[in-house]
């Protein structure tokens, strides 16, 4: 056991890159909403992207540590403390046992990823340690962390007090820069980048107008498997019958009611309603950080210019391995044990 | 020639593309977009991360890495396409799913009966003799969507669906058949329930159906149904 969750928060759960692979089966990907934050978390630390970062949503737990680990936060400003005293974000923090972390109430964005060095001691569902909360399987026993909860760590650092210091020490030396395209950048942008479906076409020019122009409001209804938002109805031209077709991380569907979705993590493998379009890869996290009341434009774009800022997000990760892999060094100088080897990033 | 069968391939986002076979729910289209998908997973192309097809439409689902532009593998999809057979040959497994159609599982068995002009017996005998293809999972882990019926089992949703459907329930609505894997919100009508457990994470085969499989259905007692239940429990 590594730490003990002695007051839950309102929904945190274990989520990593999601579970591919059996979509063919009806089964979600789940995973993280916001993959950027999800990603830097783990890199920080030294773990491969892969691995299952705490997911923290509005108010987070207070974790009692009874090992030490390094973690670092990121994502939604949670007003985080250790011992009472605040805690930076997107910075590896050394927790010797005994202490105590808060995350009162998110202060900027809504949700925050938790990473430890090596990760944590979850197993793999179907090929994933995601928490897939409708279906009651993967991460924490299926569900959000509760009271009383004990979750284990797959490395242990060294307990002695003279080796953390020494961690601590050497990591409040090292800078990191993080590129404008990572870091806080998703928290005060509400400009949201997306393609435009062959369907789009088919909604009437005053709810295409409408869509443009409209400051959409996130409503009540937005949770893990889709924010609804809040504005002018949108209307097709000619309604007709479709077929249940994949749906995917973004898409933006139409119900006949006129409301709009979008389809964030724990989405359905597939709808049957009128498609908009689908948000861009690299702009999903600005939603994943909205809460209801928020409000956000919507800008379109071309599915090219929306891959080459993909895959420049992608680039700008890949640096960043390189930029901190001194740092790792230190990290891993510190270990003590490996329960079961994680997927680490040498 | 087997190029023919795609009508459009179309981005859904900057990470996934649809390939459009059809657009009504057709056997001959389900087998295609199932022999199209099989084709890509074994294509191993680095960036596509998952396929999927869902009646009449395969899904591709790639990584950011490498990143191609879409037409790229669009084009790619399309020359392979035509190296596949004209007429699709995916002998799907044959299953057969036992059935208790007990009024108490059947709530809405004379309602589908009386749609069909049939007696509740004769309904129950035609749902046995229709043999029909899972043509996609989803709305929960497992739930097969099964068709297609002949007329009789044309009959639409409830207007109103019902909270709680008790696992292992068989619906029926426009001419196709679900099976509820667990208890969930529903609006098909409800003709009996199989006490097989259809989705189980920590198998090793989580799920009991597979798209393509030729399912028929075969009736159970009360009796039967309970004794199958308590060996194969579901949650």
């Amino acid at each position: 056991m590594s730490f003990k969750v002695t007051k839950p928060g309102v929904l945190s759960t274990f989520q990593d890159g999601g579970r591919w692979g059996y979509q063919s089966l009806g089964v979600s990907v789940c995973g993280a909403m916001d993959l950027v934050s999800h990603h830097l978390a783990n890199l920080i630390v030294g773990n491969s992207t892969d691995m299952a970062t705490l997911e923290i949503t509005l108010m987070g737990p207070t974790l009692v540590f009874k090992q030490a680990c390094c973690l670092c936060l990121t994502g939604a400003d949670m007003q985080a403390k250790l011992n009472n005293k605040p805690v930076a974000r997107f910075r590896p923090i050394v927790i010797k046992a005994g202490d105590t972390l808060i995350m009162p109430l998110a202060k900027e964005g809504t949700r925050a990823y938790l990473a430890v060095h090596g990760g944590f001691a979850l197993p793999l569902v179907m090929g994933s340690q995601s928490t897939y909360l409708r279906s009651g399987f993967g991460g924490w026993d299926g569900r959000a962390l509760q009271a009383g909860d004990e979750v284990g760590f797959n490395i242990k650092l060294d307990n002695a007090p003279e080796k953390l210091n020494k961690l601590s020490n050497a990591l409040w030396d090292t800078r990191i820069y993080l590129p404008s395209s990572l870091g806080a950048w998703s928290l005060r942008k509400s400009t949201v980048r997306w393609i435009k479906s062959t369907t789009w076409p088919e909604f009437t020019r005053e709810s295409q107008q409408s869509v443009l122009q409209t400051a959409w409001r996130v409503a009540n209804d937005a949770d893990r498997m889709g924010f609804r938002l809040d504005g002018p109805k949108l209307a097709l031209s000619v309604a007709r019958e479709r077929l249940s077709e994949p749906t995917t991380f973004g898409t933006i569907q139409v119900p006949a009611a006129g409301q709009p979705i979008v389809l964030m993590a724990d989405r359905q493998t597939s709808g049957g309603y009128a498609k908009l379009g689908c948000v861009a890869s690299v702009d999903l996290p600005i939603l994943a950080q909205k809460k209801p009341g928020d409000n956000i434009h919507f800008l379109p774009i071309d599915v090219e210019q929306a891959q080459a800022l993909d895959a420049a997000r992608r680039a700008a990760f890949e640096e960043l391995v390189i930029q901190l892999t001194n740092m790792h060094q230190h990290i891993r100088a510190t270990v003590a044990s490996i329960n079961h080897l994680g997927d680490i990033v040498s | 020639m087997a190029s023919d069968w795609i009508r459009t391939i179309r981005p859904e986002g900057d990470r996934c593309l649809i390939v459009e076979l059809g657009d009504q729910i057709d056997e001959t289209i389900g087998r295609r977009a199932r022999q199209l998908a099989q084709a890509i997973e074994a294509a191993r192309w680095p960036e596509v991360i998952e396929v999927i097809a869902a009646f009449g439409t395969v899904a591709i689902f790639v990584t950011p890495i490498s990143n191609p532009p879409a037409e790229a593998l669009a084009d790619r999809i399309e020359a392979l396409s035509q190296t596949l057979p004209e007429v699709a040959n995916l002998p799907g497994r044959k299953v057969t799913l036992p059935v208790c159609y007990d009024a108490r599982y059947g709530l809405d068995l004379e309602k589908v009966a009386a749609n069909a002009g049939l007696s509740v017996p004769a309904l129950i005998a035609a749902h046995q003799a229709s043999i029909c293809q899972v043509f996609t999972l989803g709305f929960s882990p497992g739930l097969p969507y099964l068709g297609v019926f002949d007329e009789r089992f044309d009959i639409p949703r409830l207007k109103n669906p019902r909270l709680q459907v008790s696992a292992g329930s068989v619906g029926i609505a426009n001419r196709q058949a679900v099976v509820y894997p667990r208890m969930l919100p529903g609006g098909w009508n409800l003709i009996g329930a199989t006490p097989i457990r259809l989705f189980d994470p920590k198998a090793d085969e989580p799920s009991f159906l597979k798209p393509g499989d030729e399912v028929t259905f075969k009736a159970i007692s009360v009796e039967e149904f309970e004794a199958l239940q308590s060996q194969a429990p579901s949650t």
